[in-house]
């Protein structure tokens, strides 16, 4: 199968699956007794709101229609570009219509927080974790690979959040480095977030990386289990293949038999996992911007789905279909990277054949 | 194997699994530490209040100081469970030749309950959802992953596409929306009192959420094992799939599921926890492991950063250690099934 015709497959498939997740929501949506109209008004949720101002709302955001033409417009909308306005903080002109924050707008800057808590995670990650599994795999057995089993153990059997609030506990004790908030890159535009004890705005990379440091590391220690075992297990199958006998036979030193010649074809099922635990990924990230207030996608989806602010429809919605599109798509350029890493596989050959999974 | 029929064949097959488990003495010991804790968590709860005279859910206003700051492990606090003084902000002292009652791990937050018992019954409770949400994660999985692998073509098309529905879905977050107002109406269902309120939602809620996996590693165990001779001859003398199903593929997936489900009760118990943080666990007065925890740290529209003066740092260690501790000797257990297993696996 050609790559041009493979991505054009996956890509009408994961259409179908982003049509099926939003629906779905908007289905659970209707299910549940929540009053989008008292979302949008707010009050004293004892006091009834007065039917007149309830047709008007209901009318202005569109719930009075039927399920499917609510789910048609929306649709209509996001091949726009266009992901509605949010219904929190909504105001109704009968007149002049609806004014707002846009979805998107509240979206985006919200992504750029999480990707740089995952980036920089997913970094600190590999970098723990394939030295030790390259360790661990050249001397099985060994005391070394024991301990970090045992301490790796230990940090995927905590849960990230108690994890986080521990790192924070000592660093309310220590002060050695920010206890998290987020600190953008780039100068933001005057009036920006300040921390408590300073008046001057936080940006710039060493600050950027110095708040993210904690939320990279409890990233780390929840996933650092899993990667290490598999790549150990990796490793050690692949370092019985007879091409390492080969190169050992050559004379190549062991660091470069494990360098250039097991770690480049054990690398695959790490590619799979990154796919695959992206969801995850997801749920620990919600965790850690909400032990360290970083105000990224997990606040804004837990701000818009546990009614913190109301149950926001356009902003989960919103949310959904934006890590639909973000895991679909990880898994998607996984499956295209195959053939990149190792060339016996062709693309869109089946990848749950070549997974070493827990079972195997 | 239980569901295989007793055959002298299958008998040796399950004694050389046990042979091969017994090796490992850290999964030996996991298996003896769960026993007890099963045990304890089931027998213990009642015990404990009769032999120390209250209850799980008894506040003692004596058991705190003035900043609410609750007592230690191994404390007598007055057996009173209302304040006896007149003044809201000071307690004073206890009357005089009030009984006194004993605090094993001292209290479990400003309300000055007994630790040792909340844990106990919080251990019931936790052990309930991570239990009951795997049994349904692993049905929904051997049913679907089953169905899938054996059958192929149009199902397995079908539930390959839903797991990677499945897989797309922010589900955790579907579980805080649902969590949040459905799931009260289930809250009080409790089966005769066979499960705490608010158990049977979490289970339905996690299970749903966790299925998926299983269902994968038996479809992937299901379509290697039809092509195996073994089904191949039982298919020539003309059994029925059902009973192909039943007594030639099920015996060999239900081992490899046992040892995944294992790993699952594991992490279930940290999701159990990581949902009471986000106020869709079991409700209150109800005692779980993450409520314990949540004494010590808060909700997330409620956090408490740990305050030396207002908290002891035991109301931390504790459920922590019975959370860490208890995932721990799951895991290792499921490691100790999966070597005895597939011994050749490093």
């Amino acid at each position: 199968m050609n790559v041009a015709g493979y991505v054009l497959r996956r890509t009408a498939i994961a259409v179908v699956l982003l049509v099926g997740v939003t629906f779905l929501t908007f289905w659970f949506y209707d299910l549940t007794p929540i009053d989008p109209a008292r979302v949008i008004i707010g009050g004293d949720p004892g006091r009834p709101i007065p039917q007149e101002q309830r047709d008007i709302v209901n009318h202005a955001i569109g719930v009075d229609r039927p399920l499917t033409t609510q789910y048609a417009d929306w649709a209509k909308g996001v091949l726009h570009g266009d992901l509605g306005l949010a219904w929190q903080g909504l105001a109704i002109d009968p007149d002049n219509g609806l004014f707002g924050t846009s979805v998107s707008a509240a979206i985006m800057p919200a992504t750029w927080r999480s990707l740089s808590v995952v980036g920089g995670g997913l970094v600190l990650l590999l970098a723990l974790v394939v030295p030790i599994a390259a360790l661990s795999a050249s001397r099985p057995g060994s005391w070394f690979d024991r301990v970090t089993a045992g301490l790796l153990l230990v940090g995927i059997s905590t849960h990230p959040l108690v994890v986080g609030l521990l790192l924070q506990s000592l660093q309310r004790r220590w002060h050695w480095i920010p206890w998290g908030g987020y600190c953008p890159i780039r100068k933001p535009p005057a009036g920006g977030q300040t921390f408590p004890g300073s008046l001057e705005p936080c940006y710039g990379a060493a600050n950027w990386a110095g708040h993210l440091l904690l939320p990279w590391i409890t990233f780390t220690v929840f996933f650092a289990a899993l990667y290490v075992r598999v790549l150990r297990t990796t490793l050690l199958d692949v370092l019985d293949e007879p091409y390492i006998a080969t190169a050992r036979a050559k004379g190549a030193s062991e660091p470069r038999v494990m360098l250039r010649h097991a770690l480049r074809n054990a690398m695959r099922p790490i590619l799979t996992m990154t796919g695959m635990e992206a969801g995850m990924a997801v749920s620990v990230l919600l965790y850690i911007e909400v032990v360290f207030g970083i105000g990224g996608l997990g606040r804004l989806s837990l701000q818009a789905f546990s009614g913190e602010v109301g149950y926001d429809r356009p902003m989960i919605l919103g949310i959904v279909l934006f890590i639909g599109v973000a895991i679909i798509g990880l898994n998607l350029v996984v499956d295209l990277l195959y053939p990149v890493i190792d060339r016996r596989v062709a693309v869109g050959q089946d990848r749950r054949r070549l997974v070493v999974g827990p079972a195997a | 194997m239980v569901a295989a029929p007793a055959s002298s064949r299958d008998r040796s097959g399950s004694r050389v699994l046990w042979t091969r488990f017994k090796r490992d003495r850290l999964a030996v010991a996991s298996g003896v530490f769960l026993t007890l804790l099963v045990a304890a968590i089931i027998v213990g709860p009642p015990i404990a209040t009769r032999i120390l005279g209250h209850g799980p859910n008894d506040p003692f206003p004596y058991a705190v100081d003035i900043y609410l700051k609750p007592v230690g492990p191994f404390s007598r606090v007055p057996d009173l469970n209302t304040s006896q003084s007149n003044d809201p902000f000071d307690l004073g002292t206890a009357p005089p030749g009030t009984p006194t009652t004993v605090l094993l791990l001292g209290g479990d937050g400003p309300l000055g309950r007994d630790m040792f018992e909340r844990l106990l019954i919080g251990g019931r409770v936790s052990l309930e959802v991570a239990f009951g949400a795997s049994l349904l994660a692993v049905l929904i999985g051997l049913l679907l992953g089953g169905l899938a692998g054996y059958f192929g073509g149009l199902v397995d098309a079908v539930v390959s596409r839903l797991t990677d529905f499945i897989m797309a879905f922010p589900l955790l977050l579907l579980l805080i929306l649902l969590g949040n107002t459905v799931a009260n109406d289930i809250t009080f269902v409790t089966l005769h009192g066979l499960l705490q309120p608010g158990v049977l939602s979490l289970i339905l809620l996690i299970g749903l959420f966790a299925w998926f996996y299983p269902a994968r590693i038996v479809r992937a165990e299901v379509s290697a094992l039809k092509e195996r001779e073994f089904v191949e001859s039982a298919r020539m003398i003309g059994a029925s799939e059902w009973r192909i199903l039943r007594t030639h593929i099920f015996p060999h997936v239900v081992p490899v599921l046992l040892a995944y489900s294992s790993f699952l009760v594991a992490s279930n118990i940290l999701i159990e926890a990581g949902l009471t943080f986000l106020n869709v666990g079991v409700r209150l007065p109800t005692a779980s492991w993450g409520t314990l925890l949540t004494n010590a740290w808060g909700t997330y529209r409620n956090p408490q950063p740990y305050d030396p003066q207002r908290m002891t740092i035991w109301v931390t260690i504790f459920p922590t250690l019975a959370i860490l501790v208890t995932a721990i000797a799951w895991t290792l257990f499921g490691e100790g099934l999966r070597r005895a297993l597939a011994p050749r696996s490093r």
